[in-house]
């Protein structure tokens, strides 16, 4: 009854979120339809309903695929690594932006690490390619004047890697450091002025006050991004890689492009692509579990 | 370039690959069921006989098509609204309407494969390429266009459709019926020619090369010796962009350097026994790529070739960084752009040498065609897209020709032949044809006896000879490199066995297959890997489907002798 009586009372509210759910509907559980191709030998002129029926096969086919799980591999390490530099850096960045006091300072950097966040990879791609050549790109002109070899970070399997989680932590950063920072407001002023009271050093404040106060947050991105264990990021990566780099760089990904659209073995691609999404559930469901345990975070 | 606009495609094509496949599952049964009895036979002879012959009442044609930035118009003329649409109207009674238009062949290409895949009619007459060709063949949803291509076409479309020795044509017929008209090409314009700076090759004290040491000898000086003069050790050897391509017919691709070792990757080659086996894995490959890494590693090529795709590649060509390079006859438009850079005049075309010294050296021809026009089965007069076809090759090469009007305008910034969607060139059109004309007129001083596409030509080559270098560099130097072509090629071409859909194991493998290639050549180029790599990867090739794909070649080559 009560929840009829809140229902009875809240109906506009409802009513707003309509819209929104249709969509949701529309463009995100009615898609999901399409999955069955995974399961069928698809064959694009007997459709979905006369397709022949093959089981698991598809996925026998592809774990046996030579590409496979290199690129699996590849995906997990370049995806895990982002998540733990997209965690780690926004934190200190934060922290030290909280140190800051000017506020225009503050805001200033604030919104200049925040604006790569807005370029898509196609563009940076581009960029990074000029500023990383081992021939006149300003990076090494740097590491040359520091008296080391040049490197080719994009066409040598042993910096390959690094390069991609480093672009996109410095793509990225920006948008967490946001979100610590606003954290750090909510922090109880009186706390620190007790600590002062107490002799307690900035370090000190930081380590027992601000470290603590923003714990929760912490672990709630953190468990959230696990989620993403299986994205690497396929708009950098495809703009990023050629065929030096496919042994690091190939990930799950752009191996569905290659299979999916450029020789258009739908139902393969669409079981690789439906592999993918069954692990990050799997992974969703027990960040949720984590977060509530841990952070006391919970949807419903 | 094509590397970026494929991400865009692919970004938003993963994305919303399941969503559409779904959202075009849904109506699959709404007007495209089980099939309907064909009307197709009885129709066509209610409509007039003769080629010319015009639909009375009109009828109207629903069609779709990739219009790309290329096709500009005269003012007040747009795709469907044309001097072609008025002439197809006029002539033949056929409305060509348009349901929808994509703006880079990529998409049209996503679009029409996700259509095909829905098990939807696409349009009346649409285009395809091979692969959607072999698809919508084995559905059995395209019309029989034997009679009417017996009964329709005239003699100049009979006789141009077969210029390539019928190749085209047959491999649009499936059992004995003609699915598609193929879309013909001169497949020789596709050759290499080697594209040097003479100005540096002056610099440097040396001539023109013979041979593939004179090329090394080159790439070095150009490399060490300041070819341009400016006192810094700037510039570049070889060009090369990433992939790498092994076959010919791009922009600082690998195809005429590995003919210069009589290796012919990515095509279908006779071996000694008189099988086809695949290009790539020959030994011939192996020195050719050989030769690369000891140029790779004694600095004859950029360091970072394997991440420059051609735009990057042609950056380096305009600000003076790379002189030497294989390329198509083309390249004098795209990557030199002449506006930008007035020293790049001195870039020539040359011919592409051997290891042996020996000239001319052959290359291979993929005499595969790229797009094809079907009918849908349902539609009442599968005849019209022959007529479409006999009336645009007409208007362009037949006795009523008006070129002017249907073809370009004077100084050739506006191509009126690409508003029709049905249409097929001839085999020789530039070499020999245009070639032959245009020398013959210059030498004469006597334009009277071109056609008015040659004419344009014609006026450009003149302008450039008169100093006009900005109207006409591009045009003279395409025919320098069609005149070298000329001369290597016409009686020596190699043409590759297959030249078919993709068969059913590569539609499975090739893509691994490719990727396989090209990470092997660019690590072995790069002397990631030592050259026995080559052995590896040539065995691993054969057990990844490779030697399946050769056995459907082999079987696909016996039943089109």
């Amino acid at each position: 009854m009560r929840v009829l009586n809140s229902f009875k009372r809240d109906y506009t509210l409802h009513l707003m979120l309509v819209p929104a759910l249709l969509l949701v509907l529309i463009f995100s559980y009615y898609p999901m339809f399409g999955f069955v191709i995974a399961f069928e030998k698809f064959v694009a002129h007997k459709g979905f309903f006369h397709s022949q029926w093959i089981g698991f096969d598809n996925f026998r086919y592809i774990f046996k695929m030579p590409d496979f799980w290199p690129a699996f591999r590849n995906t997990a390490i370049i995806a895990i690594l982002k998540i733990v530099g997209n965690l780690i850096v926004p934190i200190v960045i934060a922290l030290l932006l909280n140190e800051v006091r000017q506020t225009f300072i503050k805001r200033g950097v604030q919104i200049l690490v925040y604006l790569p966040h807005f370029l898509s990879w196609v563009i940076l791609a581009g960029i990074l390619k000029d500023i990383l050549s081992p021939s006149g790109g300003i990076v090494n002109e740097l590491i040359s004047a520091l008296g080391f070899k040049p490197i080719f970070f994009l066409g040598d399997n042993h910096w390959f890697r690094f390069t991609l989680i480093a672009s996109d932590v410095w793509k990225e950063f920006g948008f967490n450091t946001i979100v610590y920072t606003a954290a750090l407001t909510s922090i109880n002023p009186s706390l620190y002025e007790a600590a002062v009271v107490d002799g307690a050093s900035r370090w000190k404040q930081t380590l027992y006050i601000t470290l603590p106060g923003i714990v929760p947050i912490i672990i709630l991105l953190a468990t959230i991004s696990l989620g993403n264990v299986l994205n690497a990021g396929f708009d950098q990566v495809f703009n990023l890689y050629s065929p030096v780099t496919y042994s690091t760089g190939d990930i799950l990904d752009t191996l569905v492009y290659r299979v999916g659209i450029v020789s258009a073995q739908y139902s393969v691609s669409t079981a690789i692509g439906l592999f993918k999404s069954i692990i990050s559930f799997v992974l969703i469901c027990a960040s949720y579990g984590l977060a509530y345990r841990l952070a006391n975070y919970r949807i419903f | 370039m094509n590397k970026r606009k494929s991400a865009l495609v692919g970004l938003s094509v993963l994305s919303s690959l399941s969503l559409a496949l779904a959202a075009c599952g849904g109506e699959n049964n709404s007007d495209n069921g089980p099939e309907k009895p064909s009307t197709a036979a009885a129709a066509s002879n209610a409509a007039g006989a003769d080629a010319a012959g015009k639909y009375d009442p009109p009828i109207t044609v629903h069609s779709i098509r990739p219009v790309d930035s290329t096709v500009t118009y005269d003012s007040g003329e747009d795709i469907s609204n044309n001097r072609w649409s008025e002439y197809f109207k006029d002539a033949l009674g056929i409305d060509m309407v348009y349901d929808w238009t994509t703006a880079k062949n990529d998409d049209y290409v996503n679009k029409l494969n996700v259509i095909i895949a829905s098990g939807d009619k696409p349009a009346d007459i649409y285009q395809v390429n091979a692969s959607q060709l072999q698809q919508l063949a084995d559905a059995g949803v395209l019309a029989d266009l034997t009679e009417a291509f017996d009964k329709y076409a005239s003699p100049l479309t009979k006789k141009l459709m077969n210029g390539d020795g019928g190749k085209g044509m047959s491999s649009a017929t499936f059992g004995g019926k003609l699915l598609a008209l193929p879309q013909g090409s001169a497949t020789i314009t596709n050759n290499d020619v080697l594209w040097i700076r003479t100005d540096w090759l002056k610099n440097v004290g040396l001539s023109e090369p013979k041979s593939i040491d004179d090329l090394v000898k080159i790439a070095d000086a150009f490399v060490n010796q300041d070819p341009d003069k400016n006192g810094k050790k700037d510039t570049l050897g070889l060009g090369i962009t990433q992939g790498p391509s092994p076959s010919n017919g791009g922009v600082a691709d690998l195809g005429g350097w590995f003919a210069g070792f009589k290796a012919y990757p990515d095509r279908w080659v006779k071996d000694a026994a008189g099988q086809a086996v695949f290009g790539s894995i020959q030994p011939e490959v192996k020195q050719a790529l050989a030769k690369l890494q000891e140029m790779y590693k004694s600095g004859l090529i950029d360091k970072e070739w394997a991440v420059k795709d051609s735009d990057k590649f042609g950056e380096d060509v305009l600000t003076n960084k790379v002189g030497i390079w294989y390329g198509a006859n083309w390249n004098s438009m795209y990557p030199i752009d002449i506006s930008k850079n007035k020293d790049l005049l001195n870039v020539k075309p040359f011919s592409i040498v051997a290891v042996d010294g020996k000239q001319p050296v052959m290359q291979a021809v993929d005499p595969s065609v790229n797009t094809y026009f079907v009918v849908s089965k349902d539609f009442k007069h599968p005849e019209a897209v022959v007529k479409l076809m006999t009336a645009f090759q007409e208007k362009l090469w037949g006795e009523s020709s008006e070129f002017e009007k249907y073809g370009t305008n004077a100084n050739q910034s506006v191509s009126y032949f690409k508003y029709p969607l049905v249409q097929s060139w001839p085999a020789t059109k530039d070499i020999p044809d245009n070639l032959d004309a245009i020398r013959a007129a210059l030498s004469s001083n006597d334009a009277s006896k071109l056609n008015s596409e040659q004419k344009g030509i014609y006026t450009s080559i003149k302008a450039f000879n008169d100093g006009d270098i900005v109207t006409g560099y591009s045009t003279a130097r395409q025919y320098d490199a069609f005149e070298v072509i000329k001369k290597d090629d016409l009686n020596n071409q190699l043409f590759s066995l297959f030249y078919g859909a993709p068969t059913p194991t590569m539609v499975e493998k090739k893509q691994a297959l490719d990727k396989l290639e090209q990470e092997v050549f660019t690590k072995i180029i790069m002397g990631a890997e030592p050259v026995d790599e080559f052995d590896k990867f040539v065995s691993d090739w054969k057990k990844l489907g490779g030697d399946q794909i050769t056995q459907e070649v082999n079987d696909w080559v016996a039943s089109h002798k």
